[in-house]
């Protein structure tokens, strides 16, 4: 950039700054200073300030309403909850699968693991998505698996989604809201969890027990 | 410089006089005379609309409740309401420093381009590269540039409103300027469109 050009640009800038006047409102605020009694007086905030102060101390407040409802302590009280009421329906041995057949996409979800190909589907309400994880036989789904899936955070109208797939101990489940049936369970199990745009959770679509990959070593060539 | 000159110095105090009185026309010549210094420097200084308004008001608040105090032979009024107006933007950058970058981008939309409005956008877009530039120089260097360079203070009236000496004041707007050269440079709005205007030398 030669001089020239940085002495036009400043010059332009210096040109409109020139021209900037305060509004009308600041005359007739610190006129009204003057009409009013001497004690007291306090400058009148300017409407931007007041609505970017208001919608600070809205989004201050909701993110402490927030935080208060996701306290670790209450999310596994419900949670502990969904799971007592929902052992009635379940039984004790089995995957359920929120969303029917196993391969079956969910609507919404981006598969980030399953190639390079990626489509989003529309989304499933979570109402559906949880009265499935009631109703939804589980007997077909694969008789090692010792756990139930319960719902997590609602899904959001047209959300985007995306599908996860998580290889994780089996005693870390209770992290994602699953809660065991089986006291004795142990091992790896695979986990495919719907995770929201926020990049939390929202459900967790199948889990699913991993052979042991000692033995899947062992038998390979 | 509004209000350098004796007659307008006297003048100035002839209308604080009035206005210690009660006089609130004088008061509002008084307004009239320098709310747009004022402003101009808090908007430069903030680079906020919005707070250069609250600024504007709150200085001649301070004015009206110190009237009395205001004492013409330590300084001119415009020292004065530059001085009241630079702790107070500072103040108000200490405060809100998180805030006023965000703020800034949302205050500079609201000029219309009549004729050519390519021409008025890309003005308009110059006009921020270098209001960001400004904004981007530390806080003591921004000052001394607004005021020399934009404002067109002497030296001397510059070291009296920043309450430095006259060399400090060399020496930081000769760094200022580096620098906000060095930040336009690497803004490439500037080179797109060139102006042919002279340059700007502070007046001693």
């Amino acid at each position: 950039m030669s001089n020239s050009d940085f002495d036009s640009a400043w010059r332009a800038f210096a040109d409109a700054d020139a021209r900037e006047r305060a509004p009308d409102r600041i005359r007739d605020a610190v006129l009204a200073e003057w009409d009013a009694p001497r004690e007291g007086r306090r400058p009148v905030r300017s409407p931007g300030t007041q609505i970017v102060r208001a919608t600070l101390a809205v989004a201050a407040m909701a993110a402490l309403v927030v935080g208060l409802f996701r306290v670790p302590g209450s999310e596994f009280r419900v949670r502990d909850q969904a799971f007592e009421a929902s052992r009635s329906h379940v039984p004790s041995y089995g995957v359920p699968n929120p969303v029917g057949r196993e391969d079956e996409p969910v609507r919404g979800a981006t598969f980030v693991n399953s190639g390079s190909r990626s489509a989003t589907l529309p989304v499933r309400r979570k109402a559906r998505v949880a009265r499935d994880v009631m109703s939804t036989d589980t007997s077909s789904a694969g008789g090692s698996a010792a756990l139930v899936a319960l719902t997590g955070e609602p899904a959001l109208a047209a959300e985007p989604l995306q599908l996860v797939r998580l290889r994780v101990p089996r005693t870390s489940l209770r992290a994602f809201g699953v809660a065991l049936i089986d006291p004795d369970a142990s091992g790896l199990v695979d986990v495919d969890l719907i995770v929201g745009s926020d990049g939390l959770p929202r459900d967790i679509r199948r889990v699913r027990p991993v052979v042991d990959v000692r033995d899947q070593s062992m038998e390979s060539p | 410089m509004p209000g350098s000159g004796a007659a307008d110095g006297a003048a100035d105090v002839e209308l604080l006089h009035r206005a210690a009185t009660g006089d609130k026309d004088a008061f509002g010549v008084v307004f009239e005379r320098y709310q747009h210094v004022v402003y101009r420097f808090a908007r430069a200084m903030t680079g906020s609309s919005d707070a250069a308004e609250d600024i504007t008001q709150e200085v001649f608040v301070v004015l009206i409740r110190d009237l009395r105090r205001y004492a013409p032979e330590r300084a001119t009024l415009s020292t004065y309401l530059y001085g009241i107006a630079r702790n107070l933007s500072r103040h108000r950058l200490r405060r809100e420093r998180r805030w006023l970058a965000c703020l800034s981008g949302l205050s500079c939309a609201s000029e219309t381009y009549a004729a050519d409005p390519f021409s008025g956008m890309a003005d308009e877009e110059a006009r921020d590269d270098v209001r960001r530039a400004l904004g981007g120089l530390p806080v003591r260097y921004r000052e001394v540039v607004i005021l020399c360079d934009l404002h067109d203070l002497s030296y001397a009236d510059v070291a009296a409103i920043l309450q430095i000496s006259v060399g400090a004041v060399r020496s930081r707007l000769h760094r200022a300027r580096q620098l906000l050269r060095q930040r336009l440079i690497r803004s490439a709005a500037v080179t797109r469109r060139p102006l042919a205007r002279s340059s700007v030398r502070c007046s001693v």
